[in-house]
């Protein structure tokens, strides 16, 4: 029966290749759509490895070209602690989670190198602050201060990286490419490994961090100084409003913006949601589009072959038998344009586009297939069961 | 109305009688070969056939003998594997698709057994259609021309309706009138009266007779009829592929 | 001919309803989607409050830095040294203004946060802006050069802070620091990048107000041409302009580049340049090219779905064709017709995407993704739907066209679909 379904299609093959690029098109744009939605949808439902909930940035600037003298960001950083209501202040970078800023660099240790890691700078206040989940090890405080080497804590994907199975506590790594003299600052000993932390967007897949001790003097040439503030439960407006304020009360030259965390991050994620949604609604109306085509080109086939259909029944088909035929010779058309797809589909992660791991392409081919081969079943059922009620005998009569 | 139909003095002439004939059509060792991958089958074979202006001659033969192949050369639909075909004198061989139609546009007007009238289109307009493709003519004209079609078969009454509230009989009487609007040098019709009840078959066939009597419209006519046969002026047969008479 | 060709296409159109339905919606979504695509972008680019002239305005973002030695590239907006000493005395400009990509800064009221987008202006970018004012006026060439601490709040703003629009001459504390409220504006769409803010102040007040002659600074320029003609001049003579500019640092600094470029353009060669950045090229053909080749393809699933309708199709109309054929119609006549069939449908399914449009917009604008911004329908737009309309009728209807117009016109009057 297969053998004679392909040889009918065959035969009809030019009608046929319209189908066939169409079920192709359709094919590529599923695949398309269902690999953006696996892969945002997995790292939407990846834990971002630190607790946002209840966390301020607070952010104080000096100005361009104006030092910051670290006697002055002390005091700020005191008395911001000491109002009631800021659990902890903890100094960092400027690359803040879900703002637009980052800082990356790839690091190695005894050869093996890592992909572009995000580095911040932390103070021994930041794992209360932010709450990353500590695996091994321990994080920063005041023992460090004797250290040769900078203190650093990595990220669990960044320790299987550079170190494997090896234990990596007290090992030092350093920059891919350090330069002929590397500076003791620039030579990182692990101190402790935390989970992998997705501090970019809800929808973006964890990437290696590193956080590096900060050393007293690394503020004197900072413009800007930019702190994450745990407070407690419920804080809002008032404690904003007083934290300005008492920036300011140290001094009136600097400017102050505080910020709610949580509020950056839905902001954030609406630059990857409007996005995903245009590009959803766009695959849908296409895929309704191409499943009304192809019911119509079914159907009207359907009846213009009603004496094929006709004659097969006075030979001795029967009428479920006519169904399964149409429905299996548009099965087998679905195939050809699947196959077709999949061929395209396949370079992807052959060729790694994009840099994404291969499982959600090849999750997405097998779901974009899956989608076509129902949604053809869908279109064919009805005609196929229009065809399976052809009388044969009106049928003949009518040729 | 009538000298509408008669306003291009080069395609029209009158009557012809008897000694005077000037060939409208003339097909010369005409063969028609149809080819496939396996089987070659040869639907005409060594034809000579000359229609003189005026002449109504009807082909006669069974099924299958070619006289739809040779009413599609005749048409210029389609073309010969081997032999001439000329019209009004000229052979067409060398044309192109474009020349073709506009010769079957100008000389030529076709009568279906199906009647093959467009259902989307009101009577009127059905009998424009060959007119529409003579890119000098205006709208105006056109309309004119194609009720003064009409009026000569008998359907002024009945311009604005379509093909689907018509009899069988008057819808023939339409694709008479379509093949009439162009004014054409000749008519060729394949079984007129093929789908025709004997009454409305015995109509047209006198509405034939009439054009070709009273305005002198040449016709080439198929036909299954002994009958119908006789009342022409001449009769060719065929059998497989071959003038027999 | 044509009036006959559109009774026909009308009475396909209205002989199998549910084809007609499944054509339609296709042709009417693609060309809604591609119009409230166009739609966003008309906002973005063309003319709108408050850059009502846009057509006659010129913008510069930046000044690249080439640095000496092969260092790389600095990009910066230009300082007021550079606006001041250069910009402002080219000739061909009617007007300069100036203004800053908008920083954060912060206002409380009495339990609230406000987060605002402050903009640094000067008295000319006023002029140059048709802003709509609920009450008061802009501040002045004469306040900004004096310092003042004025400033022009959006309607949004005003509200928030003192829950009335009507603030004219009261005070507002923002990032702790007081400034006297001279005038209220309508909301300007955040999309609007250089007109957007919520408070605007002085340029005078901004910390990067530096006397020196260094030439990066945080100022972008808009130049007004006095007509939209003018604008190839004024963009030539600040091109001229800047190869006089006086580079500050050379040993740092070999070279200076910068334009002023019409909106699209700004956009353009900030976002596709990735080339060597010493040459001038706005990308605006690039962009033009990515765009239509972007919308080709968009459209080619639907258009194929509509081949592949209209192909199946054909034998319905063997019969017409074949006697089309035989009274005269040559193979172009028919592709004619049928071309116009198609067109007829993409017009009926364009102005249908155009209702469509209409009413995607409205649920775009309810849900607004950009603050203040609301899309609409302009004429150009809708000019542009047409000539969409019209491609995407070719492109369904050329293959099956050409297709009809090659059936075997005897074997079309026997009424099977073989082909010559």
């Amino acid at each position: 029966m297969l053998r004679h379904l392909f040889t009918l299609i065959w035969n009809r093959k030019r009608a046929n290749l319209l189908l066939i690029s169409e079920v192709f098109f359709s094919f590529v744009v599923l695949f398309g759509v269902g690999a953006v939605l696996i892969t945002v949808g997995k790292n939407y439902f990846t834990p971002h490895g630190f607790n946002y909930e209840d966390v301020w940035r607070l952010e104080v600037r000096a100005g361009q070209g104006l030092k910051m003298p670290r006697a002055e960001l002390d005091d700020v950083v005191r008395q911001v602690k000491a109002l009631p209501g800021v659990r902890t202040v903890a100094l960092t970078s400027g690359n803040l989670p879900f703002i637009f800023n980052t800082n990356n660099s790839a690091f190695a240790y005894k050869g093996k190198k890592s992909p572009p890691t995000n580095y911040y700078d932390a103070d021994d206040h930041y794992l209360e602050a932010t709450q990353l989940h500590l695996r091994e090890g321990r994080w920063f405080t005041q023992t460090d201060d004797g250290s040769n080497h900078r203190p650093v804590v990595i990220t669990q994907d960044l320790r299987e990286i550079l170190f494997g199975d090896e234990p990596a506590l007290g090992k030092i790594f350093t920059f891919s490419e350090p330069g002929p003299n590397i500076k003791p600052e620039d030579e990182f000993q692990v101190m402790g490994v935390v989970d992998n932390v997705n501090m970019e967007s809800d929808f973006s897949a964890p990437i290696p961090a590193m956080w590096k001790r900060l050393i007293p003097y690394d503020t004197t040439h900072w413009e800007t100084a930019s702190m994450l503030v745990r407070v407690a439960p419920g804080e809002g407006g008032v404690l904003q409003e007083k934290i300005a304020r008492t920036v300011a009360g140290v001094t009136r030259q600097w400017t102050t913006e505080v910020r709610v965390v949580n509020d950056d991050r839905l902001h954030r994620r609406m630059f990857t949601l409007v996005p995903v949604v245009g590009l959803c609604i766009m695959g849908l109306f296409l895929i309704i589009n191409v499943a009304l085509g192809l019911f119509g080109v079914l159907w009207y086939n359907i009846s213009q072959r009603r004496a094929e259909i006709g004659l097969r029944r006075a030979m001795g088909a029967t009428g479920a038998g006519i169904g399964w035929q149409f429905l299996g010779e548009m099965m087998v058309v679905t195939t050809f344009g699947v196959v077709l797809g999949a061929v395209l589909a396949a370079q992807f992660p052959l060729l790694n586009a994009f840099d994404l791991p291969a499982e959600p392409y090849l999750l997405a081919i097998g779901a974009a297939a899956l989608a076509v081969y129902l949604i053809t079943a869908l279109c064919a059922w009805q005609p196929s069961r229009l065809a399976a009620g052809i009388q044969p005998a009106v049928a003949l009569r009518e040729e | 109305m009538e000298n509408l139909l008669a306003t291009s003095p080069e395609t029209r002439s009158q009557p012809a009688a008897g000694l005077g004939a000037t060939p409208v059509l003339r097909l010369t060792n005409i063969e028609k070969v149809y080819q496939t991958k396996t089987i070659e089958t040869v639907a005409l074979n060594q034809v000579n056939l000359t229609i003189n202006r005026g002449e109504f001659v009807s082909v006669m033969g069974p099924s299958g003998c070619g006289k739809s192949t040779l009413l599609s050369l005749m048409g210029l639909l389609d073309e010969p594997t081997s032999g001439t075909i000329e019209v009004d004198g000229r052979a067409v061989q060398s044309y192109s698709d474009r020349e073709l139609a506009g010769l079957r546009n100008l000389k030529i007007g076709f009568v279906f057994q199906s009647y093959h009238l467009i259902n989307d289109l009101s009577v009127v307009d059905n009998v424009e259609v060959p007119l529409l493709y003579r890119k000098s003519m205006g709208g105006r004209e056109c309309r004119q021309r194609a009720l003064a079609a009409l009026d000569k078969v008998g359907l002024s009454a009945r311009t604005g309706h379509f093909p689907s509230q018509l009899s069988g009989g008057q819808r023939q009487r339409v694709a008479i009138a379509r093949a009439l609007a162009g004014g054409p040098e000749i008519i060729l019709a394949d079984e007129p009266t093929g789908n025709l009840d004997s009454v409305m078959g015995e109509e047209i066939m006198d509405l034939l007779l009439g054009l070709n009597r009273q305005d002198g419209v040449t016709i080439v006519m198929v036909t299954h009829d002994e009958q119908q046969a006789l009342k022409t002026q001449r009769v060719v047969r065929f059998f497989d592929g071959s003038q027999v008479g | 001919m044509l009036l006959s060709y559109l009774k026909i296409a009308w009475k396909v159109l209205m002989r199998r309803k549910f084809f007609t339905f499944i054509s339609l919606f296709g042709v009417s979504f693609t060309l809604m989607i591609l119009l409230v695509v166009m739609a966003m972008f008309d906002h973005l680019v063309g003319p709108g409050t408050p850059a009502k002239r846009v057509d006659r305005m010129l913008f510069v973002n930046v000044i690249r830095h080439q640095m000496v030695g092969g260092h790389g590239w600095m990009n910066m907006p230009a300082s007021i040294h550079f606006v001041d000493d250069y910009v402002r005395k080219l000739k061909t400009p009617e007007k300069v203004g100036i203004t800053t990509t908008s920083s954060n800064a912060t206002a409380f009221t009495k339990s609230k946060l406000l987060a605002l987008d402050l903009t640094y202006t000067d008295g000319n970018f006023w002029q140059i802006m048709d802003f709509d004012f609920v009450s008061g006026r802009a501040f002045t060439g004469e306040e900004v050069k004096s310092a003042q601490r004025v400033c022009v709040l959006n309607e949004t703003t005003a509200r928030n802070y003192f829950g009335t629009p009507d603030v004219v001459g009261r005070t507002i504390e923002i990032d702790l620091k007081r400034y006297r409220v001279a005038g209220v504006v309508r909301n300007v769409s955040a999309a609007h990048v250089y007109a957007y803010a919520d408070v605007w102040v002085p340029y005078t007040l901004s910390p990067q107000f530096y006397k020196d002659n260094r030439l990066s600074g945080e100022f972008l320029v808009v130049l007004l041409a006095p007509s939209a003609q003018a604008v190839p001049a004024v963009r030539e003579e600040y091109r001229q302009m800047v190869k006089r500019v006086e580079i500050p640092n050379p040993k740092e600094v070999q070279a200076i580049f910068s334009y002023a470029d019409p909106v699209l353009a700004s956009f353009t060669r900030a976002i596709l340049n990735h080339q060597d950045q010493t040459v001038d090229d706005d990308n605006i053909d690039t962009f033009y090219f990515m765009v239509g080749g972007l919308a080709l393809l968009f459209m080619l699933l639907p258009a194929l779905n509509l081949v592949n309708l209209n192909v199946t199709r054909i034998l319905e109309r063997s019969g017409e064709i074949g006697v089309r054929k035989a009274f005269g119609a040559a193979g172009p006549d028919l592709v004619g017709q049928f071309l116009v069939e198609n067109l007829v449908l993409a017009l009926v399914g364009g102005l249908l995407g155009l209702g469509l449009a209409a009413g995607a917009l409205a649920l775009v604008n309810e849900a607004h993704p950009v603050a203040y911004a609301h899309f609409a329908l302009s004429w150009r737009v809708f000019g542009w739907g047409m000539v969409l309309t019209l491609v995407f009728g070719l492109m369904s209807g050329v293959y099956p066209a050409w297709k009809m117009s090659r059936l075997n016109p005897v074997a079309a009057l026997r009424g099977s679909g073989e082909q010559k």
